[in-house]
């Protein structure tokens, strides 16, 4: 008896709350069950992964879970996890070969609120399209946001609409924009309301002096 | 028990039928989900991972084996001769090979990795399940993964309706 303690106190047993969680309970009263004995050795619950691991899983398949395409909605417990997990979106990356097109495809735009949207405000890194209503969206539901890679050319009317979104990003360390215009009022912006700025590169646009500063 | 080997500290790890690992700590410590332990203090004898058989603990530690820094005596010799290009190359063509099990050993692998939070192996797993099914119907990943088509007809109604933007 003596010894079993002490055996105990040597073995540190991995505590169940480390990372190990049901990804999602099934639904429609599907219940999670041992393997049935008329599976095959070799099957495994595909639609019980752990949440991080289909995280990993989706992560890399924004644009196809957006779309409602792709292996999103092999089943309900994949979809609710492609859907309904924010941290899936905490870095949302839609960019596309296609940005430097002038106009975007259909819905580009839903589909990135939509992300944001996923995001429930823990959105921390946005890479993709983006214009200046889009701009004002994501600064609205993104306080958290640190890093911003434009991958569209950003034109005058962005600049309007970006400076205000400068105010409402505080966190903001990174400030990629690919190509476009970049004037002063904009620049003026990211240097008044983010203080935390580490990166600015808009080395590709192009910008001439106005009086707004 | 830890002991000390070259002074090299080692941990012991144990999986649920009853085998046991002794592997360095540095090599535990890919796996953040124990780093956190030893840092904390809480794992300085040994430690029992349930849930991971022994045929895929063994696995992982061979794959956290060779992504180790190697910084320390093993495998220094190697970098310091083969440029840093070069040995990330080997070990892409290592994780190739190292990947090449069949579905439910990945299942396992995907599930320890998650499990034991290595990003690299997690990384690696998921980006090979995606491979093997990106370019399938619904049907044949359904069918990949020994899942069924559980949606309620009300529920893909409202996929239908969410993802209309895809469509117009």
């Amino acid at each position: 008896m003596v010894k079993e303690i002490k055996q105990s106190k040597a073995v540190f047993v991995f505590p169940r709350c480390f990372g190990l969680r049901r990804a999602t309970r099934p639904r429609h009263g599907r219940k999670e069950k041992e393997r049935p004995a008329s599976r095959p050795a070799d099957w495994r619950d595909w639609a019980a992964l752990p949440v991080t691991a289909l995280r990993a899983i989706f992560k890399r398949l924004q644009t196809d879970v957006l779309r409602g395409t792709g292996p999103g909605l092999a089943c309900a417990s994949w979809r609710r996890a492609a859907v309904e997990d924010p941290l899936l979106w905490r870095r949302i990356d839609l960019a596309s070969d296609e940005d430097m097109q002038r106009d975007g495809p259909v819905g580009w735009e839903a589909m990135a609120c939509a992300a944001v949207d996923r995001s429930a405000g823990l959105c921390e890194s946005f890479r993709g399209r983006v214009d200046g209503d889009f701009l004002v969206y994501l600064a609205d539901r993104a306080p958290l946001l640190k890093s911003l890679h434009v991958t569209s050319s950003f034109d005058m009317d962005h600049n309007k609409l970006g400076a205000l979104a400068m105010e409402k990003l505080p966190l903001l360390e990174r400030l990629v924009v690919a190509k476009g215009f970049f004037d002063e009022r904009m620049l003026c912006a990211v240097l008044d309301h983010c203080p935390r700025l580490r990166l600015l590169d808009a080395g590709g646009c192009y910008t001439f002096r106005q009086q707004f500063c | 028990m830890a002991t000390r080997e070259a002074g090299k500290k080692m941990i012991m790890l144990k999986s649920p039928d009853g085998m046991e690992f002794e592997v360095e700590e540095a090599v535990a410590m890919e796996s953040q989900t124990i780093r956190k332990m030893i840092e904390d203090d809480c794992a300085d004898t040994a430690i029992l991972i349930p849930n991971i058989n022994s045929k895929i603990l063994s696995r992982v530690i061979e794959y956290c084996n060779k992504h180790v820094p190697t910084t320390g005596a093993t495998g220094a010799a190697a970098s310091d001769t083969v440029a840093p290009a070069a040995l990330a190359e080997d070990l892409k063509i290592w994780d190739a090979e190292f990947i090449k099990v069949n579905r439910a050993t990945r299942f396992d692998l995907i599930q320890a990795a998650s499990y034991l939070n290595i990003k690299g192996l997690l990384d690696l797993t998921s980006q090979t399940t995606i491979d093997t099914i990106s370019d399938n119907s619904l049907e044949e990943i359904r069918s990949f993964l020994s899942t069924k088509n559980d949606y309620l007809p009300e529920e893909e109604q409202t996929i239908r309706r969410e993802n209309q933007w895809a469509f117009q």
